[in-house]
Parts: C-alpha cells; sequence; structure tokens
C-alpha cells in the first residue's frame, strides 16, 4: 500500500473513508446541525472523486461540476438551516428524534 | 515527496473528520469540519486543482461553515443532545456502515492506476473558467437561479412569523 | 440562397413572453394603469417588429424571402441537433402580422372589457403568455419548437377557460378542452416521433425537425407521408377543433369573451390550419391525407353549421360558426389550395374576433344576458356595436367586397376544380352560414327588445376602449380581403403573389398529383406567382371562377335574405321549421347531433368503468394498496415490530433505510468482483 506514487485508487480509498465517516456521522448523531456536517463532509469526498478521476483523465470537466456541487452545498446548506431555525424556534431542540411529523 | 504529503493530509483529513463526527458540541464539530476540509484543499491542490482548492477555502471553510457556526450559535446550543439508549442500534449502524466501507473499497480498489502527466495549465483558472463560462455557460446561469431561489426559500421559511397577517391572497 | 438572420425576431416572442412572466409575479400588486400599459405595450412591440421583419422581407427578392434567428442550441443529443430557433418566411410574416395586430386590439378592448375583475392582472398574465405562445409556434423553424408554442397555447387556453374557476362549470368546460386537445396531441408526437425515426440518420448533423431539411428530404419521407401526415392531422383536428374533436370549442365558451374572441376564434384554433400549411410539402405526397382532411374540413363545416342554426346562445352560435369556418380553411388544405386556406385564416380572424368582441359588447351591456332569446332591438342603444357586427356579419356570410367574400370563393373556386360533392357542401354551408349569422343579428339587434325590465334601462354603448376595436376589425373586415382581389376581377391576387414561395412545393408537388387539367392551372398559378407572368393561363380559369363567385353571392344574399324575413316578419316559418319531420331534425340539430352524449356512452362511460373495476378496484385498491402499499406496511409493520427495540427515530431511520437500500445495490454491483 505505501508504494512510492500515489494514484488514482489511493484518492479514491481515501474519499471512501471521508464517505463513510459521513454516512456514519448521519446515521448515528441525533444532532442535526452535526448531520447537516455529516452530510457536508459526504459532499467533500464526492469532490474528492470526481477531480481525482479529473486528474486522472486529464479533463476539466470535473473541476466544473465540483463547482456545481459546491453551489448546491451552499443552496442546500441555506435552506436546510432555515429549516432547522424555525423547527427550533418552534420545538426548542435539534434533535431529530424529536420530529416526527414524517410519521404521518 | 508527494507520497508523504498524500499520507499526511489523507490521514490528518480522516482524523478530523473522525473528531468532527464524534463531538458532542455541535460548536466544535464545525471546527474540526475546517479543519478537514483545509486537508482536503490541500488534497486538492495536490491533484492540480490549484483554483478548486482555492474555492474550496473561500467557500466550503470559509462561507459555508461561517454560515454553520453562525447558525449553531444563534441556536444558542447548550442543552447536551443524549447518546442513544438502545443498545441494538449502534450495533446495527455500525455493521452497516463497516459493510458499506467495505463494499465501497472492493468497488474502488482495484488497481494501482498512476496519474498521467500533464501541462502545467491544467487546474488553472483559465482553463476551468472556460470550461465553465464556455462551454457550461447556460448551467452556470440556471446555477445563479438556484442559489437565488434558494436564498429566498430560505429568507421566507426563516423569517420572522408576522402577526396579524391580513388575507392577502399572495399569503399563503 | 443564405437566410439572412436578425436577431430582432426572438423580440417579438421574448417581449409578451417577459410580460407575462412580469405580470405573473408581480400579481395583484400593480395599479390597473400600469397592468393595462404593460400587456399592451409588449404586444404592440412584438405587432411593430413583425411589421419590421414583414417589410424586411419584401424588400428581398421573392425567391430568397427568409428571415432566420437561432437563438440556441436546445437539444443536442448525440446526431440529434434540435435548436430554439425562429425564422420568418413569407407564411410566417402573414401570421404574425394578424396574430400580434388582432392581439393588441384585443388587449385593447380587454381593458374595458375586464374592467374591475378581480383576476384582472391574471387576465393579461395569461393572455401575454398566450401571445408569446403563439408566437412561438407560428415563428418556430422547426416541429419541436412549434411543439412547445402548440402545448404552450393549450395551456393558456385551459386557464383562460377556466378563468373564473369558481363556478365548477368553468373549469370543468377547461378540463375537457385540455383533455380532448391531449387526445390530438398524442397523434402529433406520434407523427413527430415517425419522422425522426423515417430520418434519423439519414441527415447528418442536421436539425431533422427543421422544416427546411424535412422540405429537403421529402423523398426519405414519402413511404411514410400518408401516416405521418394523418397523424399530425389528428393534432390538428384536437386544436382546431375538428370532427371528432370538436367538442371542447362550444364548452371553451366558459372563458371571458374577448379570450373567445383571441384564442377560440382568430388565432389559437388556427394553429392546426397553419401547421398543415407549414408541412405542406409532405401533404402534397399524399393524397389520402390529402383527401381526409379535405373530407374532415368539409363534413365539420356543414355538422358545425348545421348545429349553430339551432342554438340560441349567442357565444355557441359564434362558436359552432367558429368551427363551420375551420373546416373551410381544411377543406382549402386538402384540396391543396394553401394559400386560400391562410388567406381565410387571416380575413376569419378579422371577423370573427368582430363578432366575437361585438358579442362581448351585447353581453357587457346586457349584465352577462348571452340569450339571444332575452335580447332584441339593440340596433339604436349600441349602434357602434351594431354597425360594426353588421359589417362582420356581411363578411362572413361572403357578400362582395367583403373580406370573407374573397377568401371563401378562392376557397370555393379551388375545391370546385377538386371535387364537385365537396364542394356542394361548401356551397350549401355558405348559405347556411350566411343564414344563422342573420338569424343571430336579427335576433340580437332588430325586432322589439325582450330584454328583463330591470336591466331594459342601463342598456348602453360599451367604452370606448372595447368600440375602437371594434370599429377598426370592422374596417378590417371589408377591406382586409382586398389584398386577394381575384384575376377575374381585374386584380391580382397579391396575397397569394405573397405566399407563393412557400407553397412553391405545394403547387408543383399538386400537378404531379393531379390529372393534365389541374396540372395546367396549378403549375400555371405557381409560374404566375413567381414571375408575375402567364397571365392568360390563370384567366383561362377566369369565367368558371366569375359564375362560380355570382352563385355564391346569391346564395349568400338570399341566406339573408331568408334569415331577415323568417326572423323579423314570419317567425311562425320558423317555428313551423322546427315541427317539420315530426320535430326530429331540430331535436337532433338543438341536441348538437347528440356527439357529446355519444362520446360520453362510448368513451366516458366505458372509461369511467374502465377505471373504475379495473384500474381503480382491481388494480390500485386490490394490487397496489392491498398487495404493494398495504403489504409493504404490513410487512415494514413486521420487521418494524422486529426492530422497535431499536427504532427510536423517524427521521434517522430513513436516512439508516437509505443506507441500506444503497448497500444492497452495492452488493449487487460487486457481485462479479
Amino acid at each position: 500500500m505505501f508504494d512510492a506514487s500515489v494514484g488514482l485508487n489511493h484518492y479514491l480509498l481515501l474519499s471512501v473513508l471521508l464517505f463513510v465517516i459521513g454516512v456514519a456521522g448521519v446515521i448515528f448523531r441525533r444532532n442535526a446541525i452535526i448531520m447537516f456536517m455529516s452530510i457536508e463532509l459526504m459532499l467533500t469526498s464526492v469532490n474528492l472523486t470526481i477531480l481525482a478521476y479529473s486528474r486522472y483523465l486529464g479533463d476539466h470537466t470535473g473541476h466544473v461540476l465540483v463547482l456545481f456541487v459546491f453551489a448546491v452545498a451552499a443552496a442546500e446548506a441555506a435552506v436546510g438551516l432555515a429549516i432547522l431555525v424555525e423547527l427550533f424556534r418552534k420545538r426548542d431542540t435539534v434533535d431529530v428524534d424529536r420530529f416526527r411529523q414524517l410519521m404521518e | 515527496m508527494e507520497a508523504l504529503f498524500f499520507y499526511l493530509f489523507g490521514g490528518l483529513a480522516v482524523i478530523t473528520a473522525l473528531v468532527t463526527i464524534t463531538r458532542r458540541d455541535a460548536v466544535t464539530s464545525a471546527f474540526w469540519l475546517i479543519a478537514c476540509f483545509l486537508n482536503v484543499a490541500a488534497l486538492f491542490a495536490m491533484l492540480s486543482a490549484q483554483f478548486i482548492a482555492v474555492m474550496q477555502i473561500l467557500i466550503y471553510a470559509g462561507a459555508i461553515m461561517v454560515f454553520f457556526l453562525f447558525v449553531t450559535m444563534f441556536l444558542g446550543e447548550p442543552r447536551r443532545v443524549r447518546l442513544n439508549r438502545g443498545r441494538a442500534i449502534p450495533l446495527i449502524s455500525t455493521v452497516t456502515v463497516l459493510l458499506l466501507a467495505y463494499l465501497l473499497m472492493r468497488i474502488t480498489n482495484t488497481q494501482h492506476r498512476g496519474f498521467p502527466s500533464i501541462s502545467d495549465s491544467y487546474g488553472s483558472v483559465a482553463m476551468v473558467s472556460r470550461k465553465l463560462l464556455v462551454d457550461y455557460v447556460f448551467l452556470f446561469e440556471v446555477t445563479g437561479l438556484l442559489l437565488l431561489v434558494a436564498v429566498i426559500g430560505a429568507v421566507y421559511v426563516a423569517r420572522k412569523p408576522r402577526t396579524g397577517v391580513g388575507e392577502g391572497e399572495g399569503h399563503v | 440562397m443564405h437566410p439572412i438572420t436578425v436577431e430582432y425576431l426572438r423580440w417579438i416572442v421574448l417581449l409578451p413572453l417577459g410580460g407575462a412572466a412580469f405580470l405573473g409575479i408581480t400579481n395583484r400588486r400593480l395599479p390597473t394603469v400600469v397592468v393595462s400599459l404593460v400587456a399592451s405595450l409588449t404586444v404592440l412591440g412584438s405587432f411593430l417588429l413583425s411589421a419590421q421583419a414583414f417589410f424586411a422581407l419584401r424588400a428581398l427578392p421573392t425567391a430568397g424571402r427568409l428571415l432566420t434567428d437561432r437563438v440556441y442550441s436546445w437539444m443536442p443529443v448525440g446526431d440529434l441537433r434540435i435548436d430554439v430557433s425562429f425564422m420568418v418566411d413569407p407564411l410566417t410574416a402573414v401570421m404574425i402580422l394578424f396574430v400580434t395586430g388582432v392581439a393588441f386590439l384585443i388587449h385593447i378592448y380587454s381593458i374595458g372589457y375586464m374592467k374591475g375583475d378581480r383576476g384582472y392582472q391574471r387576465y393579461f398574465a395569461y393572455l401575454n403568455l398566450f401571445v408569446g405562445m403563439m408566437l412561438i409556434l407560428v415563428l418556430s423553424d422547426n416541429l419541436p419548437l412549434l411543439f412547445v408554442g402548440w402545448e404552450g397555447v393549450g395551456l393558456c387556453s385551459y386557464l383562460l377557460i377556466g378563468f373564473w374557476f369558481e363556478d365548477l362549470a368553468n373549469s370543468a368546460a377547461g378540463k375537457k378542452a385540455f383533455l380532448v386537445n391531449r387526445i390530438g396531441d398524442f397523434g402529433f408526437l406520434l407523427g413527430m416521433l415517425l419522422i425522426a425515426r423515417t430520418l434519423a440518420g439519414k441527415v447528418g448533423g442536421e436539425n431533422l425537425f427543421s422544416f427546411a431539411v424535412m422540405a429537403q428530404h421529402t423523398s426519405l419521407l414519402a413511404p411514410v407521408a400518408t401516416a405521418i401526415g394523418l397523424l399530425l392531422f389528428m393534432g390538428a383536428t384536437g386544436k382546431s377543433a375538428q370532427i371528432p374533436l370538436f367538442v371542447w370549442l362550444p364548452d371553451a365558451m366558459a372563458g371571458p369573451t374577448p379570450v373567445s374572441a383571441l384564442i377560440h376564434a382568430a388565432t389559437m384554433v388556427t394553429a392546426g390550419v397553419y401547421m398543415v400549411a407549414r408541412m405542406n410539402f409532405l401533404y402534397v405526397l399524399t393524397p389520402t391525407a390529402m383527401a381526409v382532411v379535405a373530407v374532415i374540413g368539409a363534413l365539420t363545416a356543414l355538422v358545425a353549421a348545421t348545429i349553430a342554426v339551432t342554438q340560441d346562445d349567442i357565444k355557441k352560435v359564434l362558436a359552432y360558426s367558429t368551427v363551420s369556418q375551420l373546416g373551410y380553411m381544411f377543406l382549402a388544405c386538402g384540396v391543396g389550395a394553401f394559400g386560400a386556406g391562410i388567406f381565410h385564416v387571416m380575413t376569419h380572424a378579422f371577423f370573427k374576433a368582430l363578432l366575437f368582441m361585438g358579442a362581448g359588447s351585447v353581453i357587457h351591456a346586457l349584465h352577462h344576458q348571452q340569450d339571444m332569446r332575452y335580447m332584441g332591438g339593440l340596433r339604436s342603444k349600441m349602434p357602434v356595436t351594431f354597425v360594426t357586427m353588421f359589417a362582420a356579419m356581411l363578411a362572413i356570410s361572403g357578400v362582395f367586397p367583403f373580406a370573407g367574400f374573397f377568401s371563401k370563393d378562392e376557397i370555393l373556386y379551388n375545391t370546385f376544380l377538386d371535387s364537385k360533392v365537396l364542394w356542394a357542401i361548401g356551397y350549401a354551408v355558405a348559405g347556411l352560414t350566411a343564414f344563422y349569422m342573420t338569424r343571430l343579428l336579427a335576433l340580437t339587434f332588430f325586432g322589439k327588445s325582450r330584454v328583463d325590465e330591470e336591466h331594459v334601462h342601463e342598456v348602453h354603448e360599451s367604452p370606448l376602449s372595447m368600440t375602437i376595436p371594434l370599429m377598426v376589425l370592422g374596417v378590417l373586415s371589408l377591406i382586409g380581403g382586398w389584398i386577394g382581389w381575384p384575376h377575374f376581377l381585374g386584380g391580382s391576387n397579391r396575397f397569394e403573389t405573397w405566399l407563393a414561395p412557400v407553397f412553391r412545393h405545394g403547387m408543383e408537388g399538386e400537378a404531379m398529383a393531379h390529372g393534365a387539367e389541374n396540372a395546367v392551372h396549378a403549375s400555371a398559378a405557381a409560374h404566375a406567382a413567381l414571375a408575375h407572368g402567364a397571365e392568360t393561363a390563370v384567366h383561362a380559369g377566369g369565367s368558371t371562377e366569375l359564375a362560380l363567385a355570382v352563385a355564391s353571392l346569391a346564395l349568400a344574399l338570399l341566406g339573408i335574405a331568408v334569415g331577415f324575413v323568417v326572423y323579423l316578419r314570419r317567425l311562425d316559418v320558423a317555428e313551423a321549421a322546427r315541427r317539420a319531420a315530426g320535430g326530429r331534425l331540430y331535436w337532433l340539430l338543438k341536441g348538437k347531433y347528440f356527439v357529446d352524449e355519444i362520446y360520453e356512452a362510448l368513451i366516458v362511460r366505458p372509461g369511467y368503468w374502465l377505471s373504475d373495476i379495473v384500474f381503480f378496484r382491481f388494480t390500485d385498491a386490490g394490487l397496489i394498496d392491498g398487495v404493494l402499499v398495504n403489504g409493504t406496511a404490513r410487512s415494514l409493520g413486521i420487521l418494524g415490530s422486529v426492530l422497535r427495540l431499536l427504532q427510536n427515530g423517524m427521521l434517522r431511520w430513513y436516512a439508516y433505510s437509505f443506507t441500506l437500500g444503497v448497500l444492497v445495490i452495492l452488493f449487487y454491483l460487486v457481485r462479479h468482483l
């Protein structure tokens, strides 16, 4: 594993690790804000994958894609956190286990 | 040398990510996540994506995370979120996560694929922006629209509930 | 010759669309004046740009009359390249001029008509959207973009028919229009797909849906031309309310009257005719499809005209009259006289918009009374409305020298050359038209007043914003046909000359498809049109044409005379006619041939039954609800009871099952690794 040269699959493995950590964050944590951060972490790991492939293929399209992911992440964070603020106002907590409206 | 930096930043990224999701306090988590993003930005730079690396620091570690911190502090989360009472959930979740990690690695870790050599201008602002503003200019504009909609949506959702709203029809 | 690129074409479309977006976004927040100004000025802008395009086109040599504006590449998929691209050729120039012109007048009219309505701004937003969509339809240089406009106007039609949606009947009428149109659109889509299948891979790199490309490759299309022609015509029967899909148009009168004038008389419903004319290069390849178009057109004209004779609702009479006139236009296209069809589209837009707006003016004055049995004697109280509507009546009846005379005469003449039977139907319809329009006028404006006692003193002429458009259209109904002044009356039929380059294929193809006699006429017409020469060849048909014109003029005058006599002096004759044949005929016509009822019995009821028993009770309630939904719920419930101890947070349960799903997919993916 400790080859002298670092290749595509090194980066892929690294982004798998980061992605799984993100998934774990979403599944294990009940604090909605930390869940959000975990999602950001997952997005970043995907960005890493895209950039690694871009580098591997010598194509810039992946860079553009990553920029779009940034924009989507920003939009998602804005709306998500706004919803969170509203929920907090109503329920005084960010513990997702206490939000059960989706059961309906 | 490159391998050394890769393991350094990669290792740091994984460690900071783990720390991020294990902190009790969301503010602490956010700071660790910023640290993680900085490491990832370094990895981006190593992939010759200089422009994206800078953007990662400015937009992600900068703007978005500041936003997170701001909201976290705004909500003022003093109460500690308790850990789960159930015992089976952590167990099953752990199994799931490990299985996921295993499978993903099975898929990605095939054989060693080295990076080809590329010209110096790869990843430069000029190259990326040509792609972005020529080939994908329509998507670029649509993304602008998406952000606008997101901002309006966020403001609409999070605005102070007005009292005594009239029966104006435009008001849902 | 290379087409000339002009960038302002897109603004013809963008102005009304922009107006619609602006009015829609700021709904209910703007003062009435601003709304009226934005709505009408954007359409006026389109009209001026259209006029500019028209003059630019006229300055070009005959063969090279084409302006294009490629906006952007819409769908580049592999070899297929579909552009958002506009073009103006002589046909489009005619369409955009009268669409924007009539639309502008109707915007002005609506300012008066819709005054004080709660949905004032919404109304104008829809109306602007409609104008934009209609312009996309006629400006498009390829079929898919035309289809965008086609569906867009359908949407606006739906929105505006159900404009006063508080009344359930109105929204039901909107839905009916939408659904019936959907049936036609299905055919249209199939036709497009057939074109794509036929041409795919054979026209390299170009937009195979572009009219120019299709016209170049007619030899490839020829084997399936009949199928394509019939499928596209199915779309046209929906949009232009022909048999068997005409049932929606009379119900569409539920919308505000200016909408009936603009959408359901002057512009949108003529989209089908426009489409057939635009695809003329395809239709001339297939005598079968042409014959179907002609027969359907003639039958629709007859059926609708007979129904119109018995209707009491003033707007219903006009609606059936519209259906009937649309039949005429298809008849023209079906016999290969595309130019005559488009000519009638234009003149019809003038006088039918005028008739509807006049009817609207009457309805407005009578507090939304639409039943002609409660009108009468309005002549002196509403002089402007009366005079203009009278002009329109003369025009639609085909009285010389009003606009309808020229277009209708040209259609009848061309039909006569093609088929005597179809001509006889068309001729009879001309008489019927004159009769029922006279009936409408006699019941509304002449005789004694039958208006409610309480309203009779409030009846007054409409405001200037409504009467000025009436006057403008009144003048157009008179002189609008003069641009097609035929050869046999010493004119030069400049309208046909103008359109000739578009229908060049049509005329030459027709020449090949028909016998020698027609060939001489058709190709001579083409040459005369192109080179202003060969006048003698056209004059050869002059005496027949003159005889036919005199005959139809005589019939029109007879129809008018009978109408006035029966409905002003001898109502007993009308009563006797009603009882003739045991009242059966009247019953049949009054019931509109019971087409709605037949559809109800044959299609709607079985549809309900099928939906209820097969789709709802068995498939939905039984399979989907019982087995799938409840079954899922039950199995999840079982799973849930196992995991109950574990599950204490709903949201995270979703996240968790999400991950589980990913796991399953991953297992599937790595099974070979």
